[in-house]
């Protein structure tokens, strides 16, 4: 029982983490409303409009504090008896011509025909609905949550006296950000577009790519105060009920003030919190998220952030690029191999080397050793602390780098390298052989196309030296041997982490060291999409014309003549 | 003196507790009395955040492993004194005396040609004796102030009368301790002893490991006329019966002390090592010199020959020469008994070209010739085999072919017999030789320069 629960503290697993009670059935789109106090000082926000339009406005009002970007608008219209009526927006969400011309002016001077029969106020309501209102999208609301969520999203708020329901009309409009291209995951070859931080233009994007209405999008709100929206994407049929259940289930339990990046939303939903590997695997290309969808995932989409999370994901996806897939299948499993091999070397070289230097020296060719030894002469720090200190000032240097303006990014790389580097071996402080060890593996890691997994070597690496310069070769291997036992007993969403290395599958090894062309692909990963698993018709590998269609053109061609 | 000795042993066991401790189901309830109510609650009480064992549980390990660094084997490389080759003597009240060529990293190339300081002898000849080789070793610790590091030794070497008196009680060592590498090779050197060998140097080479390497695997790839042999070779040979061990050997060619110009400020080489024929052993001890012909002979018959020039008299136009290079050779050794008699058969066969031809020479007009040059090979080859053979069986009376070996392996019922008196049975020994050598190139051209006999 003891080493039960010592190997489970070890790896992290713990199977009871949730401490908040699991909500029961409610609504997708108001799951906080329950079990959570509203930290509003204004009056409750779940609570229903009135029937009189004074108080309506007064509470909407008084909720926002009288802030400055809150439009108000009462008016009456043109019609006798006058109805009142009073228009909310929010100043710089809004496109102000759609709010004038499509909201304001039909209401304030109804057609003839209408205004002749005007009638009680609830038929108002109606006709604004169905015949004034010129904006594409309207809504009612009910509550009071519904029209600030509304106005926080760019929406104008059309309340009628004597009702007790208002009226949301689609007026969004600001400023945003365009398509770029994606800053981290960038291709040779390969679409060009990415995310960007609103979610619409988000799912757009998606949408263009997968026509199909199979592909369903789902959306919640979560974040107490910014009231974020999260929308699951996935195509109806490929992604399994008891996944998208799952999925929904993690979600709903998120009670947080707000979510301002995937990030969060990551560490809540992830499952096992406290390993250092990340176990949902993020993108910001429409055309992955596409691809992933057509495998059976599910994406997350949050809406403020470019940054999509696709649920499961399985270690070697975070060794793959969507130009894998573009590129000649030769190219796509060669260049996927390389990043292997540089994994590896980013985890374990420097660790290698400082074991070899000052426990292995009989394992280097004498030549070599020799080489090292000279170098190594009148260094006064023993072997693993001038690895350290070489990967520490390198951590700083790319972490300086890195949050600085790109042109004096520039400049702290070339005093780091050339004149850190240089000087620090012409003063005798380090060796150039660690040099170039700690330059061969920074190279290595930048090679990991997923930055977050290529920070996890790294902190591993760290670990990963001191063993090695404790016990040599020996931790090295007690390190790595941990390591792996980790990642087998990880799961995302339930499902392997090492899949197919973990679980070996043969069929979906298709896709992981290597990359068969597609026509050898028929199926989809087994775990993740059982149902429908053919992708491809069959026998679509490409062959030569036959011999005979050659005679019989040939012969055609002989009639002809 | 270390004020702080590691304890692994202990730190596991106190850690281990610290883990039962910490683990929930293990959890001690606190005592009322002592621990009061609890600030955070009383729920709270007794229990650990998942968060806060985890913390303690690294911190422990790290601290563990990190208070453990410095002990067990490690060993900064900058502290290691790179032994590259081993020279044994026994001195005169039998103790071992141990030659050591040591580098020095920083003198080698590379480094070198900074400032005016002359560059210094790259290596460090230090001897220590002992009873054994262990003690020898170890009592280089008395005046060496970097550790003995042995792994990377290229070379053992004997000096001719420790060889004479035996030498299985030095390699034990060699077989036994974890540094020494079983791939170094082992010489004896001719009339010298090894610790005065180990002064020579080399020409082109710096390190004298590395040329004596380098020489071994010169001569055993052009020339033939030696045996590359390491410890293990030897080793096997001297723990299997009806073989014996041979060595390489190294000879000392005292060279005038010349003056030598160019960048190097060695000003003279006093002596240079040649690498020349083979030692042969009985049983450990060294009983003759095997010279060129003969180790070419032994390198036949074992069928190690890896490239040798062959010269055999022009057919077309004696007495000038026809340089054959042999570049594949093969022997089958079949042991059998005639009639009562042990008899051994020995098959070569052998690949060769044409390289040099003097004189008159063109196959085309004559194929004949090419069969003729064939058959005189073989016969030179007869010649140098039996030259060994004799020397073998009649004067030294060692059977280094491992022809006992053969009977051992092929005719264990008549080993069985054979076996006991096995030094009688080896001079009386009948060798057939059955020869046969193929000719297949003549390099680049045919027929020689000069057209008309």
């Amino acid at each position: 029982m003891f080493w039960k629960s010592f190997l489970g503290k070890l790896f992290f697993k713990r199977k009871k983490q949730q401490r908040l009670p699991e909500t029961g059935n409610e609504t997708e789109n108001n799951i906080l409303q329950e079990n959570m106090p509203s930290p509003d000082p204004a009056p409750a926000a779940s609570a229903n409009l009135s029937t009189d339009l004074d108080a309506n406005v007064a509470r909407i009002t008084a909720a926002y504090g009288e802030s400055a970007d809150l439009v108000v608008r009462e008016m009456e219209t043109a019609t006798s008896p006058p109805i009142k009526i009073a228009v909310f927006f929010i100043d710089g969400l809004v496109i102000n011509l759609a709010v004038t011309e499509g909201v304001v002016a039909p209401l304030l001077a109804p057609p003839a025909a209408l205004s002749a029969q005007a009638k009680p106020h609830p038929t108002f309501f109606e006709a604004a609905n169905k015949t004034l209102l010129q904006i594409g999208e309207v809504s009612e609301a009910q509550t009071f949550e519904d029209i600030f969520t509304g106005l926080a999203s760019g929406k104008t708020a059309v309340l009628i006296d004597k009702n007790s329901r208002a009226l949301l009309t689609g007026t969004e409009g600001w400023k945003e950000r365009g398509i770029e291209e994606p800053a981290t995951e960038s291709v040779v070859r390969g679409p060009r577009d990415s995310f960007a931080e609103r979610l619409r233009g988000n799912t757009a994007l998606l949408r263009l790519r997968l026509k199909s209405p199979r592909l369903r999008i789902e959306e919640f709100q979560l974040g107490e105060l910014t009231k974020t929206t999260v929308a699951l994407a996935y195509i109806q049929g490929l992604a399994t009920d008891k996944l998208l259940q799952e999925v929904r289930k993690r979600l709903k339990r998120v009670k947080i003030d707000g979510i301002l990046e995937s990030g969060y939303l990551e560490e809540f939903i992830e499952d096992e919190p406290l390993s250092p590997f990340p176990q949902l695997l993020r993108s910001e290309r429409p055309d992955r998220v596409a691809a992933s969808l057509l495998e059976g995932k599910v994406a997350v989409f949050t809406d403020g952030t470019p940054f999509v999370l696709l649920v499961p994901s399985f270690l070697p996806e975070f060794l793959s690029t969507p130009e894998d897939y573009y590129e000649r299948y030769f190219i796509g499993s060669f260049i996927r191999l390389i990043r292997y091999v540089a994994i590896i070397i980013s985890l374990v070289l420097p660790s290698v080397y400082v074991a070899i230097i000052t426990f292995h020296q009989e394992m280097l060719p004498t030549e070599l050793i020799l080489s090292i030894a000279s170098q190594r002469e009148g260094i006064p720090f023993p072997t693993f602390v001038e690895a350290f200190l070489l990967e520490l000032a390198f951590e700083i240097l790319r972490e300086a780098g890195l949050r600085l303006p790109r042109v004096i990014g520039q400049a702290v790389s070339i005093v780091g390298v050339i004149i850190i580097g240089q000087a620090a071996v012409q003063a005798g402080l380090v060796s150039q052989f660690m040099l170039i060890i700690v330059a061969l593996t920074a190279v290595a890691s930048f090679a990991t196309p997923v930055f977050s997994l290529a920070i996890t070597m790294r902190l591993l690496r760290f670990v990963l030296l001191i063993l090695a310069s404790t016990l040599g070769f020996f931790g090295i291997l007690a390190g790595i041997y941990t390591i792996f036992l980790h990642l087998v007993s990880l799961r995302s969403f339930g499902f392997p982490y090492l899949k197919p290395l973990g679980p070996v599958m043969l069929s979906d090894l298709k896709d992981t060291l290597v990359r068969v062309p597609f026509w050898a692909m028929r199926t989809r990963p087994r775990l993740v999409a059982p149902r429908d698993r053919v992708r491809q018709a069959e026998g679509l590998k490409p062959k030569p014309p036959q011999h005979r269609e050659r005679d019989d053109a040939k012969n055609k061609g002989g009639d002809g003549a | 003196m270390p004020l702080f000795i590691p304890r692994p042993g202990l730190w596991l066991r106190n850690g281990i507790k610290i883990l039962v401790r910490l683990c929930p189901e293990n959890k001690i309830k606190p005592k009322e009395s002592t621990r009061g109510t609890h600030p955070k609650g009383d729920d709270r009480r007794g229990q650990r955040r998942p968060v806060e064992i985890v913390l303690i549980l690294a911190f422990s390990l790290v601290f563990m492993l990190l208070s453990c660094s410095g002990c067990w084997d490690k060993t900064e490389i900058e502290d290691l004194a790179i032994l590259t080759a081993w020279g044994v003597d026994r001195e005169e009240n039998g103790d071992i005396l141990a030659s050591a060529v040591i580098v020095k990293p920083f003198a080698v190339a590379g480094k070198t040609g900074e400032g005016s300081a002359p560059p210094e002898r790259p290596f460090w000849l230090a001897s220590s004796s002992g009873r054994n080789m262990l003690e020898a070793m170890c009592n280089f610790a008395a005046f060496s102030p970097r550790f003995i590091f042995c792994a990377h030794s290229r070379f053992v070497i004997f000096g001719e009368e420790t060889a004479r008196q035996g030498v299985e009680k030095i390699l034990d060592f060699f077989e036994r301790n974890r540094e020494p590498r079983l791939t170094a090779n082992l010489l004896v050197v001719k009339d010298m002893t090894a610790a005065e060998f180990l002064k020579s140097e080399f020409e082109m080479v710096p390190l004298p490991p590395e040329g004596g390497l380098g020489l071994i695997q010169n001569a055993t790839r052009r020339l033939g006329t030696v045996v590359n042999v390491n410890l293990n070779d030897f080793l096997i040979a001297l723990g299997s019966e009806g073989i014996e061990p041979v060595a390489g050997c190294f000879e000392v060619i005292p060279k005038r002390p010349v003056p030598l110009e160019g960048e190097l400020e060695r000003k003279e080489i006093i002596q240079s090592p040649v690498i020349n024929g083979a030692a042969a052993f009985k049983d450990d001890r060294l009983v003759g010199w095997l010279n060129r012909t003969e180790t070419r002979g032994l390198q036949w018959i074992r069928g190690k020959v890896e490239n040798t020039p062959l010269l055999v008299e022009n057919p077309m136009a004696p007495p000038a020469l026809i340089g054959v290079e042999v570049i594949r050779a093969n022997s089958a050794v079949t042991p059998s008994m005639v009639k009562g008699k042990p008899h051994v058969q020995i098959k070569i066969e052998l690949e060769g070209n044409i390289e040099d031809a003097q004189g008159f020479f063109d196959p085309k007009t004559d194929p004949a010739v090419l069969k003729n040059i064939e058959k005189r090979m073989a016969a030179v080859i007869e010649k140098e085999s039996e030259a060994v053979l004799h020397r073998c069986q009649q004067e030294l009376n060692t059977d280094i072919f491992g022809f006992g070996a053969t009977f051992h392996r092929s005719l264990p019922q008549t080993w069985d017999r054979l076996r006991g008196n096995w030094d009688t049975e080896f001079p009386r020994l009948e060798v057939s030789l059955d020869i046969k050598t193929h000719i297949r190139l003549s390099g680049l051209a045919i027929e020689s320069i000069k057209k008309i006999k």
